[in-house]
């Protein structure tokens, strides 16, 4: 049965990192090792760093000097001058050569393993450690936002207090708010900020009344989808992942929410469903940019899962015809 | 040949020969006469047959913008306006006593004609009356299953009516 590995990187762009978490789900057939991505180096089966990079390059030699237990790979555009035991990955990041050199890693990693060093470490078939989060775990990792909490708890009213003392009641059933002296500003970076900063307490609906009694009812939604946005910095939310797939089960009133371009072929998209990957390629777009608008769109709970597999893109035929109509269409209207 | 069109449907005094007036390149030629019935307190003339206006593009090709007649008793109306349809927007008053069963019933008489191309939903007079909201419109699509971009607007408002339709361009060319 194969087994399960992580994969630590260092010095990766942020780009080269997202490409890199899908790819891993093409190791998950593989008979000898399924590869996961963790931010967590010591329980990591394999060390990726950015070899190009001068700190990639000296960390990389740091690790060669400690003797790491963990199988070394330099991701390099140079393809020797590399310690024996470092395994090489050529730039730029492709799953042809990555697959193999993951496969090679992981037998290394096994065998070594079976010699009795350190079993098991990085096998998290084993119970996760306490602080350790999935990869998917993206900017919210170890940070635990205001927002997050109100999605936790999608019927309740939670009252959230700064600092300064000053509440704010969020009805999460009828997404609104209630404050007396906050701006919609300061809702939104309330609503980014880590728990730690802000007492949380749940309130009874039958109490919301007189909670909320010298308070004006605001529409929660807008500052939630800007929150999100600003903090989502291309990062996944805790629980989403970069190969499910995902669809709208309602159109965000992208009038109220902002009118990003982007945003409306994302949600035209969505409607269909697929996976960040396939957004991303189909419009042409970096992922980052993707991510940020599903953090948005699950923030708000217009996501869910979809269980059909994703359409490969260009699978539908395409209708060039009409494409060019429309674009005159826009054209003539200044759209 | 069969014209491409935009078809703009919805009950009667939803705004659906304001939308059209709003962008189209000539004042819509609309077959209205004065109402009669119930509709009289609401709106002085109805449109009977539909409302056309028309925009030029730069290669000389004509799209045509109808406006089917609201009331359910010119239904007949609607099967031949919809043929060489690029997209149905439906407009929604939303003074009117039930918006949603509304949207239902053209959502339902239009089926098959969403089914081939899409459809936006624009609702109209929510300053005026903000119930239902456009939670609630969205709410029951979810219900129907289906997701269809929904906006409040204003059919006199240019911005507004482009608004729906550059939706609509858009779950045409990603679909």
């Amino acid at each position: 049965m194969p087994q399960r590995l992580r994969l630590f990187t260092s010095y990766l762009s942020r780009s080269n990192e997202l490409t890199l978490k899908v790819f891993l789900e093409l190791t998950k057939a593989d008979e000898v090792a399924s590869w996961e991505h963790t931010n967590n180096p010591e329980t990591a089966a394999a060390l990726l760093v950015d070899a190009d990079s001068e700190e990639g390059r000296l960390q990389l030699k740091g690790w060669v000097r400690e003797n790491k237990r963990q199988v070394l790979i330099a991701f390099s555009g140079r393809a020797d001058g590399f310690p024996e035991n470092v395994l090489v990955l050529p730039r730029p990041l492709r799953s042809a050569e990555l697959v193999p050199v993951l496969r090679r890693a992981g037998e290394q990693f096994l065998s070594s393993s079976q010699e009795g060093k350190e079993r098991g470490l990085a096998q998290i078939s084993q119970p996760s450690l306490p602080d350790e989060k999935p990869d998917i775990v993206g900017a919210s990792a170890g940070v635990r936002r205001v927002l997050e909490v109100l999605y936790a708890n999608q019927h309740k009213v939670i009252k959230a207090t700064d600092r300064l003392g000053r509440p704010v009641v969020f009805d999460m059933e009828h997404r609104r708010y209630y404050t007396a002296n906050l701006v919609r500003m300061e809702i939104e970076d309330l609503l980014a900020s880590p728990v730690e900063n802000i007492q949380i307490e749940k309130v009874n609906h039958d109490q919301l009344a007189k909670t909320v009694q010298n308070f004006k009812a605001q529409d929660l939604d807008a500052p939630l989808w800007t929150a999100a946005l600003a903090i989502s910095a291309g990062q996944l939310f805790d629980g989403l992942s970069l190969t499910e797939s995902y669809r709208l089960n309602r159109w965000p009133d992208l009038k109220k929410l902002g009118q990003d371009p982007l945003h409306l072929k994302l949600t035209a998209l969505l409607r269909r469903g697929g996976n960040i990957g396939y957004f991303a390629d189909h419009l042409k777009v970096p992922v980052e940019d993707v991510v940020d608008f599903i953090n948005a769109c699950r923030t708000l709970s217009y996501l869910e899962s979809q269980e059909k597999p994703t359409p490969a893109p260009g699978q539908k035929p395409s209708n060039t015809g009409k494409r060019s109509l429309f674009s005159r269409i826009r054209s003539r209207l200044g759209i | 040949m069969k014209q491409i069109k935009f078809i703009f449907t919805g009950p009667p005094g939803a705004g659906k020969t304001t939308a059209i007036a709003t962008i189209s390149e000539f004042p819509p030629v609309s077959t209205d006469v004065f109402s009669t019935d119930g509709l009289a307190k609401v709106k002085e003339k109805t449109t009977v047959a539909m409302d056309f206006g028309q925009i030029t593009l730069d290669n000389g090709q004509k799209i045509g913008l109808y406006g089917t007649p609201g009331q359910k008793r010119f239904k007949f109306m609607w099967e031949i306006l919809v043929q060489g349809g690029l997209g149905l927007i439906v407009l929604v008053d939303n003074r009117r006593p039930e918006p949603l069963k509304d949207l239902e019933m053209y959502l339902d008489n239009f089926a098959d004609f969403i089914n081939e191309t899409d459809a936006v939903i624009g609702v109209t007079c929510s300053d005026i009356k903000d119930t239902p909201s456009i939670d609630d419109y969205q709410e029951f699509l979810q219900k129907r299953g289906q997701v269809f971009p929904t906006f409040a607007i204003d059919a006199r408002n240019k911005d507004d009516v482009l608004f729906l339709l550059n939706a609509l361009l858009t779950c045409l060319e990603l679909s």
